[in-house]
């Protein structure tokens, strides 16, 4: 029994790990991004209108 | 194919139903193994999971595998973006199968190792794919980094057929639960067994797309900032 | 069809003079191929009753070792001269290249194995030679000179060249491993040719297998 629960355990926490991985990075990718576009205004406020 | 924010969290949700539904199939659905000894008939139920995170894990590779051959052929930025998202999401399910399958040795072999050439030859396969990382993290330039992968991606994805075949020969004490001549067309499973077995694989069919598509809706972010970066001189 | 075999003998003659020369190749690859032999030796002497036992594992073994030490010259010499661009630039199939780069790698292995073999039979006081166990070498290493020799060209490309290697190419490499020491067990325990064939089948279509592909993808590797 412990070793089933163990198991479901290890199998749903490496997912876990994978989804909140994926979900890390693309919040960080998202933060950059916005970033960028900001300095990217500030430099050539006329060509990223 | 770049999927709208709103088709990925109708994906995402499907694919977490899609979960539910299989530990409810897997645990109170499928019905005790009764020709297995009472004290290991809890981890039997390890099958329903253990056996689809290593089938995902190969339709991971393969799908790794014809967006390398893809990218070779079209150099298209997005067939790079889908070897390396499949590549991730193949590793992360060959670590959940052999960690699950592990816990099942536990008690059904009464040790959590052993160097079975089943376990050994799916423990290079995991290998294989990590070197495909340090690869593509030992090359700076994108262009030449996607063409090394592809290359390697290639390489790689040919030999694990070649390994499986190879282990047939070998004698190896893993249940073979597909291609037992007797076992055709039922897994080895009873018909109950085999239906919760069912529900539990399309599950995570479900699961692996949206994955997929999550892994790949990153990659497509992380090529704009790339891009990005490149504009401003960064 | 002659001018593509003879750019790659142009290429392959090219290699071998340079190590003719210097025998840079062969001396690490022999040096590394021995050393390996007193490490096994050494390691496992004390603890099995028979050496026939581990023979077959310390031959692949030894061989796949110092092989990728050579495989690992194959482009790095080039890209280091300098003369990786020139060769490039040559009007010729690259595929062409790539052959006459395989067959240098394989002919580099196969002299350190012809090295090796005597030095083992010596070592272990067995004779376990044999013509069928000469042909599952011989086609182990060229799948391996097949596959390490793009392999070479993958490493040349990153920033740790030669240290990765190993780590890319061993793995692919598991077939042949398995079948050449599945088959070298058979052989030493007198088994014939016809009893083996499936690890020679195995091994066959590995090297067409991987040498079709290599074929293909060489072009990509090269490009600049």
């Amino acid at each position: 029994m412990i070793y089933l629960a163990a198991a479901y355990g290890a199998i749903w926490l490496m997912l876990f790990i994978f989804v909140f991985s994926i979900f890390r990075r693309q919040q960080k990718i998202d933060e950059e991004i916005a970033a960028l576009e900001d300095a990217l205004e500030r430099i050539s406020p006329e060509d990223s209108a | 194919m770049k999927l709208s924010r709103r088709l990925l969290q109708m994906l995402n949700i499907a694919a977490l139903v899609a979960m539910l539904a299989a530990v409810y199939a897997a645990l109170v659905m499928a019905p005790d193994a009764l020709n297995v000894d009472p004290a290991i008939r809890p981890a039997q139920r390890v099958i329903y999971f253990h056996v689809p995170s290593a089938w995902s894990s190969m339709l991971a590779f393969f799908v790794a595998f014809v967006a390398s051959i893809l990218y070779l052929v079209t150099k298209h930025i997005r067939w790079d973006i889908w070897a390396r998202a499949a590549s991730e999401l193949g590793i992360a399910f060959t670590v959940a199968a052999i960690v699950s399958g592990s816990l099942w040795a536990k008690p059904a072999w009464n040790t959590y190792w052993t160097w079975d050439p089943r376990l050994t030859t799916y423990t290079i396969v995991l290998l294989l794919y990590i070197a495909y990382f340090m690869l593509r993290g030992a090359i700076d330039e994108p262009g030449r980094r996607a063409r090394m992968a592809a290359v390697y991606g290639i390489f790689a994805f040919l030999s694990v057929p070649l390994t499986f075949m190879s282990i047939r020969w070998w004698n190896t004490i893993h249940p073979v639960i597909v291609d037992a001549p007797e076992n055709a067309g039922k897994f080895g499973l009873g018909p109950n067994m085999l239906n919760a077995f069912m529900i539990v694989n399309i599950a995570f069919i479900i699961m692996f797309t949206a994955l997929l598509a999550n892994r790949i809706a990153l990659g497509w972010a992380e090529e704009r900032m790339d891009a990005l970066k490149e504009r401003l001189n960064f | 069809m002659r001018r593509y075999f003879q750019v790659a003998w142009a290429v392959l003659w090219k290699d071998l003079r340079i190590e003719l020369r210097t025998k840079d190749i062969f001396t690490s690859m022999a040096v590394f191929a021995v050393l390996s032999l007193m490490i096994f030796n050494f390691a496992f002497e004390l603890r099995i009753p028979d050496k026939t036992v581990v023979i077959p594992g310390v031959l692949w073994v030894a061989i796949i070792f110092s092989g990728v030490l050579g495989l690992g010259r194959a482009f790095i010499s080039e890209k280091d001269r300098g003369s990786m661009a020139g060769l490039l630039l040559a009007p010729v199939d690259r595929s062409a290249i790539y052959l006459g780069k395989m067959l240098a790698s394989l002919l580099f292995i196969l002299v350190m194995e012809a090295f090796l073999l005597p030095l083992m039979v010596i070592f272990f006081n067995t004779n376990f030679i044999s013509l069928p166990l000469l042909l599952v070498l011989f086609l182990g290493t060229l799948g391996f000179a097949a596959v390490g020799t793009v392999f070479s060209g993958l490493a040349v490309n990153t920033r740790t060249r030669e240290v990765l290697l190993p780590v890319l190419l061993f793995p692919v490499m598991l077939p042949v491993l398995m079948a050449g020491i599945r088959a070298t067990i058979g052989f030493m325990e007198g088994d014939t040719l016809v009893d083996m064939m499936k690890w020679i089948n195995l091994l066959l279509f590995f090297d067409i297998m991987y040498l079709v592909v290599a074929y293909m993808t060489f072009d990509f590797v090269v490009e600049e």
